[in-house]
């Protein structure tokens, strides 16, 4: 139960969890989403499949995510997204702000 | 894997306690021999079962489908040995003179029982999906479907125990046998939506 906690408590991760909800993905398709690098990504992935939330088959030459959660694991998701999204995303937003922010714009020294 | 070790013991174990409080029932009410009898009979079926199940999960530990088929049976066998286990535990209560009536606590902990076997098999049921290159319009339909009815199962199942544990029994019998048909009706339903062909179906990646 560690793990499934673990995992949830990334907002990434539960993005992850809230697109496969719709239909199984591809993990090129899944990365799209998220303005993260290809590694961290799968990182992402590797907690997720670890916490047994989804699972991963080879289709080809590309890996298709598919949920495979538990009632009371989407319950605690849909508690983790109410009481935790809203706080972590505000936060997430003022981190790039103030990166983006301190970057310097082009031509500047 | 700590918990599949947790259930699988607690299935070990509880046959054996059931198997301990027939042959004090048998030795407080001997006219019932037979129902003794019959009891440890299940119980060392039950026995039986988790230890083939056992086996042949250390025959391929690694297997996804034996380790689900293995939790499978040792929530069954917890459940049936529970069901076993409480009126055994009240009748003895009785013959002993520590219970009045044991028959309508042994009812309604039974349908409590069964509540909670309930919404526990609606809890695994989206856990349990076929491979998604098995499933048509690259499974999004059948994930829904099955998300849905674990969904109405396990509410089903709670509200099924919630009613036994509140409502007089008069009650309690026709209130969770609507809650159990309208489950059905409405995995019937999300079934045969299912089934019906879209034309814009979910592009399969």
């Amino acid at each position: 139960m560690n793990k499934v906690f673990k995992a949830l408590s990334d907002p990434t991760r539960r993005g992850v969890l809230q697109l496969l909800r719709e239909r199984p993905m591809s993990a090129g398709e899944l990365s799209d989403h998220f303005a993260v690098s290809k590694p961290t990504m799968s990182a992402h992935f590797a907690v997720l499949q670890e916490a047994g939330l989804i699972d991963a088959e080879k289709s080809g030459r590309t890996i298709i995510y598919r949920l495979v959660m538990s009632v009371l694991e989407e319950a605690l998701l849909g508690f983790a997204q109410t009481f935790g999204w809203g706080l972590e995303s505000k936060r997430a937003t003022r981190v790039t702000h103030h990166k983006l922010a301190k970057r310097p714009a082009k031509g500047e020294v | 894997m700590a918990l599949n070790r947790i259930s699988s013991r607690i299935a070990s174990v509880l046959p054996l306690i059931a198997i301990g409080l027939a042959l004090a029932n048998w030795n407080a009410k001997p006219a019932a021999a037979w129902a003794w009898a019959a009891v440890i009979v299940i119980s060392v079926v039950m026995v039986a079962v988790q230890r083939r199940s056992q086996l042949a999960w250390s025959r391929s530990p690694g297997d996804a489908a034996s380790v689900l088929s293995v939790e499978s049976v040792a929530v069954a066998v917890v459940f049936g040995a529970l069901m076993l286990i409480i009126p055994l535990a009240l009748t003895l209560a009785h013959a002993y003179g520590l219970v009045d009536d044991p028959d309508s606590g042994m009812r309604r902990t039974n349908m409590i029982m069964v509540g909670a076997y309930l919404a526990v098999i609606g809890n695994a049921m989206p856990r349990m999906l076929p491979p998604t290159s098995s499933m048509p319009w690259g499974g999004a339909r059948v994930q829904a479907f099955q998300r849905q009815a674990g969904w109405t199962w396990a509410l089903c199942g709670l509200g099924y125990a919630m009613v036994w544990l509140a409502l007089p029994i008069d009650a309690a019998g026709p209130m969770s046998i609507a809650l159990v048909a309208t489950a059905m009706i409405v995995t019937i339903v999300q079934l045969l939506r299912l089934r019906k062909p879209r034309p814009h179906a979910p592009h399969s990646p």
